[in-house]
């Protein structure tokens, strides 16, 4: 019999492999290796990888794991009886995430060359549990995007068809759980960027809760909406990675104070007697067709499980994406103002003076979406402009926690789609960022509301994944992850780009 | 909501310390504007005795001790500037004649 390839083993399933001693990190980190070989100058996934490094990090934890002492009788036993879970496991995250000594470009031309001097908390925690760094993954410049079209290096491409677009800002993420480079993958997600990608790629997308998993090390854009969460093949690995990279951390001032939670007990529940809302407003106009279609499915499925699903209305949903096209700008225009070509990144040549070098490395550095938002979110702080836009838009914030917190005291979770349509074409939206912004629809108003979301694939159109969006309160995280995995069991999706050869 | 004209760009670039090409304003201006339009239907909305929110969880004020602590090496410091002097950054002239 051939050996199954390992790349396409789940986390869970190499994490009980290698804690029974049956095979071992560097095997695991050998054939991710192998795969990436296969299929990376293709897809592109990765802005940079050491896998050196990794197999070095891997060799060194099964000698950790494989150290053995003399008992009574001069028999041998493992020193560690119990592997803790994900221990040689590998992890690629999303390339706005701090590594120490390791390039951290944020998919930008003025962080080309930055490496940073310490780790992030969530490369810390990961270090902590033995996980192993596969790479660092391409991503729109600063996280503005929805395609990795804006990375100032190159696109990802979707494994499902190369074609087209993986979603963004963390595509090569996305793109690179969905294809095997590795089995589980750290992504942002300030207005969608974990989910959308998620579901343009067939692979499940978790947004945190604000506050549960720490920021420091997080390179800024919106900081009031940012949050660092997993990317994985399936809900149970899902859990297991959250259960890693969340905790209070002192570091981070909008950290949350709150026990640690382990989210894989709560994919032994089942979801009889669940109440589940259908938002109206994001299943209506400029949502496909076929996308609306896989959603009904998808409410089928969760009434055959014992849920009762019932369509609800948030009116205020209507100007989430308006609210947020002033609030993020404004936020980021204010974060960005930091890349000044002194202390660290790109500093143009040839500058005359200290106010031309600001102008001249900030517009050699930055790429145009990013110019875009800084310029849109200066004007909406600008004097006689902020009430209009600023002040109004973070009203309107209001106005959507307070819809959400309403319907959560009816529902227990809310559905809707992840995102309109599914992968659209490479070079399709990207000299119309409007039309680009719509594709967050669906997943902006989680971000202003500050609660967590889940996306799982629910379908195939044209063999391109769609992706179910489960929405719940405050610190929820467990509620989603029950729901999710009671129906990923039933509907027992197929990740094809697994078992492509390209 | 009236509409962004070149100038307005060009102040915005500035206060942004931004250098936008002559030949780049028009797209600017045309993208600005669509994306203003849009955003600007937020106003719309009846918002009135609406109080803004700043931020979606209700942290506020988190204190701590002013202890002294480890901190980086003026090497790490300058590590990763473009430009350094002995353990200074180095910089253009500041003050312009």
């Amino acid at each position: 019999m051939v050996k199954e390839r390992l790349y396409k083993l789940s986390a869970k399933e190499l994490s009980d492999l290698i804690s029974k001693r049956e095979i071992s990190s560097y095997e695991t980190v050998k054939d991710i290796a192998e795969r990436m070989e296969e299929v990376e100058t293709i897809i592109k996934s990765y802005i940079t990888t050491d896998i050196y490094k990794a197999i070095a990090a891997a060799r060194k934890i099964d000698k950790f794991i494989y150290k053995k002492k003399r008992i009574r009788g001069g028999k041998f036993i493992y020193k560690t009886q119990k592997i803790e879970p994900l221990t040689g496991i590998p992890v690629a995250v999303k390339d706005n995430i701090t590594t120490k000594g390791i390039h951290t470009t944020c998919g930008s031309n003025i962080l080309g060359n930055y490496k940073p001097i310490y780790d992030a908390t969530v490369i810390n925690k990961m270090k902590e549990s033995n996980m192993i760094l596969t790479g660092k993954t391409n991503m729109d410049e600063f996280a503005m995007g929805s395609s990795t079209e804006n990375s100032s290096f190159w696109t990802t491409h979707n494994p499902w068809n190369l074609s087209n677009v993986p979603g963004g800002s963390s595509g090569g993420s996305a793109a690179a759980v969905a294809v095997g480079e590795t089995p589980l993958a750290l992504g942002t997600d300030t207005g969608g960027s974990i989910r959308q990608p998620a579901a343009l790629c067939g692979v499940v997308g978790l947004k945190p809760t604000y506050g549960l998993v720490s920021r420091f090390g997080l390179i800024a854009f919106a900081s009031s909406l940012d949050q660092i969460g997993p990317i994985t093949r399936n809900v149970q690995d899902c859990a297991l990675l959250l259960n890693i990279i969340t905790g209070h951390d002192r570091l981070d001032s909008t950290s949350v104070f709150k026990d640690k939670e382990d989210y894989t007990e709560y994919l032994r529940e089942d979801i009889s007697g669940l109440k589940i809302g259908i938002i109206k407003e994001l299943m209506g106009e400029g949502i496909s067709n076929y996308v609306k279609g896989a959603v009904y499915k998808a409410i089928d499925i969760f009434s055959s499980l014992g849920a009762s699903c019932e369509e609800i209305s948030l009116p205020s949903l209507k100007f989430a994406l308006h609210a947020y096209y002033i609030i993020a700008p404004a936020e980021a225009s204010s974060n960005l103002a930091r890349y000044d070509g002194i202390r660290y990144g790109l500093r143009a040549k040839k500058v005359k003076s200290f106010r031309n070098m600001y102008k001249k490395t900030r517009s050699q550095g930055f790429g145009d979406e990013v110019k875009r938002r800084i310029m849109l979110g200066t004007y909406a702080l600008s004097r006689g402009y902020y009430e209009a836009y600023y002040l109004q838009a973070q009203k309107v914030r209001t106005l959507i926690i307070n819809d959400f917190k309403k319907v959560f005291k009816k529902f227990d979770v809310l559905i809707s789609p992840t995102t309109p349509s599914v992968a659209f074409k490479i070079g399709e939206k990207v000299e119309d960022p409007l039309t680009m912004y719509l594709s967050d629809i669906c997943t902006i108003p989680v971000n202003l509301a500050g609660i967590p979301a889940i996306s799982i694939p629910c379908g195939l159109e044209n063999n391109l994944p769609i992706g179910l969006q489960i929405i719940a309160a405050h610190f929820k995280e467990g509620l989603l992850i029950k729901t999710a995995y009671n129906f990923e069991k039933k509907f027992n999706f197929k990740l094809k780009p697994l078992y492509r050869k390209f | 909501m009236e509409e962004i004209s070149k100038k307005d760009v060009k102040h915005v670039a500035k206060l942004a310390e931004l250098d936008i090409r002559e030949d780049e304003i028009d797209r600017f201006v045309d993208q600005l504007n669509i994306v203003l339009k849009h955003a600007g239907k937020i106003n719309e909305i009846d918002t009135t005795g609406v109080e803004p929110t700043s931020h979606a969880t209700n942290i506020i004020n988190i204190f701590r001790d002013d202890i002294v602590k480890k901190c980086i090496s003026k090497k790490d410091a300058l590590l990763n500037s473009p430009k350094t002097i002995e353990d200074l950054f180095e910089v253009p002239l500041i003050i312009e004649e």
